[in-house]
């Protein structure tokens, strides 16, 4: 600042006396010498690179907007290959350079499992490469005496140094796969990997709204996501709260404009000519320009607030209730609400974490003369859940760009799109299992009901009604007519919502909370229509519990948990209780003789350790799976071949296990398991 | 966790998925308003001397280049390419009209474009951007128009036979007063 106003003062001195020897030739005797002229055009240039050097040294970072169009990543199982490798040794995730332990273990038990061989007998296939055709994969898992891989070739031996590791554990898993009997999934090319979030995500200010999307654990909060000033406080002004997320700054974008105006009168100097040096004049005027912009937000001006102080922002959604694949359209209004325009609007809209756009930007940018207002529109698809849409980001700068402001400004809007309680077309296969009143299960005992089951001799007592009259006329003999009795169950429909189940083949399709939850409002229409008590639960939660009942406000109240229950929600949380208190809480508020359908995509051990427990403690369990796996790469093969291994070992305690399969309905998956297991 | 810096992203297959990301390249609108004035740059010099054509169109080719991928650098080189194109043809005589006015439009041209690239970064190119960008433009052409104004005025008004050493004052004045500006 002193330099600045030194050479302020040299420069206007400077230019009053060459005013006045201009006015009155003369007043100065002094010789121009052509060296001098040389000398001043050389350090004009000096100056000139000192200005572009400078350029270096500022800070001229600008805003990072959040990217709300799509939903909050949740990557299919398998998405770190060591937590695939750990899945079958129990220990969690393993380390890569421990990778041949774990594909072992897997090879092991897959042979094991689908071949039926002895654990000594499948070890020692392993150790020996007879398991497998591949080469590179018995070699990689075999012993001393396993065959040799195949050559890798003279020029990838001379320049790699063999066939590099992670093929090797490509072609193991592979191979493993097709040994658990898995065919390719040929989905490669059409979806790619789960988004990831923006590498310069943790420096963004809206970090705080979409934080739990990129799972650091950095502990940073709100408050310090702010860069250098931290949010000033809400003030609320009507249309919802004003956050400041990142104070009014210079951009530094015109930092080093100088430049220009030296190389051009170094050029002008150096070769005597007017033309280039009036080139320089560029440079003086823009450099006037950045620094006098009449419309400068935010700086010093204390009565007037900044520009983006005096904007609001007004949302509304239509329909604002919609039903579950609805597109719902987003109308963003932006008002300049004070006396002057604002040149430079840059908007984000605050998309809801678990929802994605589906039409048009959630952006907009645009100039406001003061007191008008720009509208901009797009488009999500509702999705199962209460949704809030977030404070819009809104980014104003002055005309030449040189000061920026970022402000969290706008009312938070709610949406909640309630599931249907459809029932499924298909019945639910529960489990054969006597009780008290009269419904869907089917048992083998005779008793009252409405299909024919048997007949059998006349006793004394029965009911005229139920005699074979056609045959007492044919034969003379009196016989009496049973039917199959059909019982009612009280049915515990059990989500299971740990973090594991928000899983997802692909970026775009539901993961497999979303898919259980909306299953779970089905098999609730499906089996009190047939007469069933039924509950909702979801697993482990404290608060997620709605005892088995029917009727219209319980059904009611059943929607209403599925769809607002925090425990519930669309967008993964925190982790809200352990497995073992769950289980235990579970244990304690299920009654007797409850069926339980446990809808769990099985992603880890847990799950299906759960549904055994529970079968074991005398709940008949039917589980409901939808299979959120993928086949990209070999994390995620190993964790498919690893969720098929649970499904089998379930089925083989006979607990039976729906396999509900990314691409198909739950009526198809329900119809699947009906013919498999029907009469 | 030490011990397992092993490349896990090796393993898997780097296919990337356009859908999943935000088209962050800098916006249409922005590109044809940053080319216009571009395009005034390299010719106002080029069709004097040879040297400025040839830096110009360099000057033109890596702004088209920094548009294209929303690079700065690029941007930023290709307009001190326009600049330096219109300041050679000036040192090798080209008429002062001109050279002022392709030295102004390379500027302008590198603050459209400087915005074309924030829009592209901030809102990215799905959005509608087209009041703001418009806006910011004509703002820098109507400085870019005083600028030439002024500065064609003190030329004329100070050609004929003004004293050597009042010139060098005057531009003396003029560094230090830039300097003070920036």
């Amino acid at each position: 600042m002193n330099r600045r106003r030194l050479a302020l003062v040299a420069g206007l001195l400077a230019l009053a006396v060459g005013v006045a020897v201009a006015a009155s030739p003369g007043l100065l005797g002094l010789a121009v010498d052509r060296a001098l002229v040389t000398a001043l055009g050389v350090v004009t240039l000096l100056v000139a690179v000192r200005q572009v050097a400078a350029r270096r040294g500022v800070d001229t970072e600008a805003a990072v907007t959040p990217t709300p169009e799509h939903r909050v990543p949740t990557p299919p199982p398998g998405e770190d290959l060591r937590d695939s490798l750990g899945g079958f040794l129990s220990s969690g995730r393993l380390p890569y350079n421990q990778a041949v332990r774990g594909l072992r273990a897997a090879a092991v038990e897959v042979l094991a499992q689908y071949e039926g061989l002895s654990e000594t007998e499948a070890e020692r296939r392993v150790e020996a490469g007879t398991w497998t055709d591949d080469g590179y994969a018995a070699a990689y898992l075999g012993g001393e005496a396993a065959p040799d891989p195949p050559s890798p070739g003279i020029l990838r031996r001379a320049v790699a140094g063999g066939v590099p590791k992670h093929r090797k554990v490509r072609h193991t898993v592979s191979a493993i796969a097709e040994r658990a009997g898995l065919e390719p999934r040929s989905e490669g090319d059409t979806a790619g990997p789960p988004e990831e979030p923006p590498e310069s995500f943790s420096d963004s200010p809206f970090s705080v709204t979409r934080e739990r999307a990129t799972r650091t654990a950095d502990g940073e909060g709100a408050a310090t996501q702010g860069g250098d000033d931290p949010p000033r406080g809400a003030e609320d002004d009507g249309a919802g709260t004003v956050t400041v997320a990142r104070a009014a700054r210079a951009t530094n974008r015109w930092q080093g404009v100088g430049a220009v105006a030296f190389v051009g009168i170094a050029a002008g100097v150096l070769a005597s000519e007017p033309a280039a040096l009036l080139a320089g004049a560029a440079g003086i005027g823009f450099a006037a320009y950045a620094r006098a912009t009449p419309l400068e937000p935010g700086v010093s001006d204390s009565d007037d607030g900044t520009a983006a102080e005096g904007l609001s922002v007004d949302r509304s959604l239509d329909p604002a209730e919609p039903d579950p694949g609805v597109a719902v359209a987003v109308t963003v209004a932006v008002t300049n609400e004070r006396d002057r325009p604002v040149p430079d609007l840059r908007v984000v809209d605050g998309v809801p974490e678990a929802l994605s756009v589906a039409e048009g930007s959630p952006r907009h940018g645009t100039a406001l003369q003061a007191g008008e207002c720009a509208t901009f529109e797009y488009e999500v698809r509702a999705t199962r859940g209460r949704h809030t849409f977030g404070p819009a980001a809104v980014i104003a700068k002055d005309l030449s760009g040189g000061v920026e402001e970022t402000r969290l400004v706008g009312p938070e809007t709610t949406m909640a799109c309630r599931p249907t309680l459809r029932a499924t077309t298909e019945p639910v296969p529960l489990r054969q299992r006597a009780a008290r009143f009269a419904g869907r299960v089917e048992t083998d005992t005779a008793g009252a009901g409405l299909e024919f089951y048997a007949t059998r001799e006349y006793r004394p007592g029965d009911a005229l009604s139920r005699v074979d009259w056609n045959r007492r006329a044919r034969t003379g003999e009196l016989s009496t007519v049973e039917f199959r009795s059909e019982q009612a169950a009280t049915v515990m429909v059990v989500v299971d919502a740990r973090p594991q189940s928000y899983a997802a083949p692909a970026p775009d399709t539901p993961h497999a909370l979303d898919r259980g939850v909306e299953a779970a409002g089905r098999l609730y229409g499906s089996l009190t229509a047939t007469g069933n008590q039924v509950g909702v639960a979801a697993f482990p939660s404290v608060t997620g519990w709605l005892a088995p009942g029917a009727g219209e406000e319980h059904e009611r109240r059943v929607r209403e948990l599925l769809t607002t229950h925090p425990d519930l929600s669309p967008a993964p949380g925190e982790d809200p209780m352990t497995v073992a208190a769950g289980r235990s809480r579970l244990r304690r508020r299920l009654s007797a003789g409850t069926q339980v359908l446990f809808v769990s995509p099985l992603c880890d051990g847990r799950g299906a350790d759960l549904a055994r427990w529970l079968d074991e403690y005398g709940y008949p369990v039917t589980v409901l799976s939808p299979d959120p796996t993928a086949d990209r790469t070999a994390g995620h093969r190993l964790a498919r071949v690893a969720r098929g291994l649970r499904l089998r070992e379930l089925r083989g305690r006979g607990v039976p296990v729906i396999d509900w399969a990314a691409d198909e309905s739950v009526d198809a998956a329900l119809a699947r398991s009906n013919r498999r297991e029907g009469p | 966790m030490t011990t397992d810096g092993a490349p896990t992203e090796a393993v898997t297959d780097a296919s990337e998925s356009p859908a999943a990301t935000v088209d962050r390249r800098p916006s249409r609108t922005g590109a044809v308003l940053a080319l216009l004035p571009a395009l005034v740059a390299a010719l106002a010099g080029g069709l004097y001397t040879w040297p400025g054509l040839l830096a110009g169109v360099a000057g033109f080719l890596g702004l088209v280049t920094g548009l294209a991928r929303g690079s700065r650098t690029a941007v930023t080189l290709g307009a001190a390419g326009l600049f330096g194109g219109a300041v050679l043809a000036g040192t090798e005589g080209a008429p002062v009209g001109p050279v002022l006015v392709g030295a102004v439009a390379a500027v302008v041209a590198w603050d459209t474009a400087t915005t074309a690239v924030s829009v592209g970064e901030q809102l990215g190119r799905a959005a509608e951007t087209r009041r703001l960008e418009v806006t910011h433009a004509l703002a820098s052409a109507g400085v870019g128009a005083v600028t030439v104004g002024l500065s064609y005025g003190v030329y004329l008004a100070g050609a004929g036979g003004r004293p050597v050493a009042a010139l060098l004052l005057l531009l003396v004045a003029a560094v230090l007063l830039a300097l003070a500006l920036d």
